[in-house]
């Protein structure tokens, strides 16, 4: 590796517009029924359906991409596991991002909202258990390799934890009053913070 | 996609796959899972290094190679490797077809 970074290094990464994409669609869909059913448009059950068969749409295309978005050659001292783990999570997100879109289109209306729920976040629970088994925790090591793979590895962490907490929400509202919901948005701010941080870019050994 | 589709339908290509499943390999590792001439496998691994299915890095005086594929092409290799997709005689790379330069 030439320690210079190449110019190469100011393209971005070919995942980033997909997920982009993905994520832009989620969110205008999102605000589109919220401004429809304020305006009377659609009912609240299906505006509640419409957003969760978008999230899970966003956790299929994040699960899709998550083994595609591997650290570079070189990063781990043995990539196994941790390439083991990536491609186990990414069927389970993809499994069960359509599953948790089946809850809400099949089960009738009053129960979809608890059944998805069980579905994501089980999802989740499964993911983050099989990925700490196979792969423990992340080791910090010197950067190597293209920039472009950590910074698009650092979106998609960041995009599923906001997938986690959104499922979460949508729980929360169902089940308690609304003060719960702007209370986990603030635990989401705080949790997506030290996310951030600890998935900060590696440094350069010649930076340093 | 095309690309992606290209790259599978040949059961060396697949093979390849298949063996850097398990983890990174050299190449001179693969070369010894195979017994077609090394050109011929270089080629095969810049039609998929050309379809992002793998990627490469230099070490030493070997190349590294590393599968990285989607869910979705993890499927389609599957389905591949399933119905035996083939190729028509004239799409098999040989060391004469012309190569895209390797991504840094």
């Amino acid at each position: 590796m030439s320690p210079i970074p190449s110019a190469d290094t100011a393209v971005c990464h070919p995942l980033v517009k997909p997920l982009t994409l993905a994520s832009a669609l989620v969110g205008l869909t999102v605000l589109g029924v919220g401004i429809a059913s304020k305006l009377g448009v659609i009912d609240a059950d299906m505006a509640k359906r419409i957003c969760g068969i978008a999230f899970g749409v966003l956790l299929v295309v994040l699960g899709n991409f998550l083994p595609k978005v591997a650290r570079p050659i070189g990063a781990d001292a043995d990539p196994r596991p941790i390439r083991a783990a990536e491609r186990l999570a990414g069927w389970l997100f993809v499994l069960g991002g359509l599953a948790y879109i089946a809850a809400w289109v099949f089960v009738p209306p009053g129960l979809n909202l608890m059944a998805s729920s069980v579905v994501g976040l089980g999802v989740f629970a499964a993911a983050s258990a099989v990925w700490l088994t196979l792969a423990g925790l992340p080791r910090h090591r010197p950067m190597v390799g293209n920039p472009r793979a950590y910074a698009a590895r650092r979106g998609m962490f960041v995009m599923l934890h906001a997938v986690f907490w959104a499922f979460a929400m949508f729980l929360a509202a169902g089940l308690w009053a609304q003060p719960v919901v702007t209370y986990m948005t603030i635990g989401f701010v705080a949790a997506n913070g030290v996310l951030l941080s600890c998935l900060r870019r590696p440094r350069h050994p010649q930076q340093a | 996609m095309s690309l992606v589709f290209k790259a599978l339908s040949d059961p060396t290509r697949r093979r390849v796959l298949e063996l850097l499943k398990s983890g990174p390999m050299s190449a001179g590792e693969l070369a010894g899972h195979f017994t077609v001439a090394k050109p011929t496998l270089s080629a095969h691994f810049a039609v998929l290094r050309e379809a992002r299915l793998i990627t490469s890095e230099k070490s030493g005086n070997s190349v590294i190679y590393q599968i990285q594929m989607s869910v979705l092409e993890e499927a389609l290799l599957g389905f591949a490797q399933a119905f035996g997709w083939q190729l028509n005689a004239s799409d098999t790379p040989t060391p004469e077809t012309p190569i895209k330069a390797p991504r840094p």
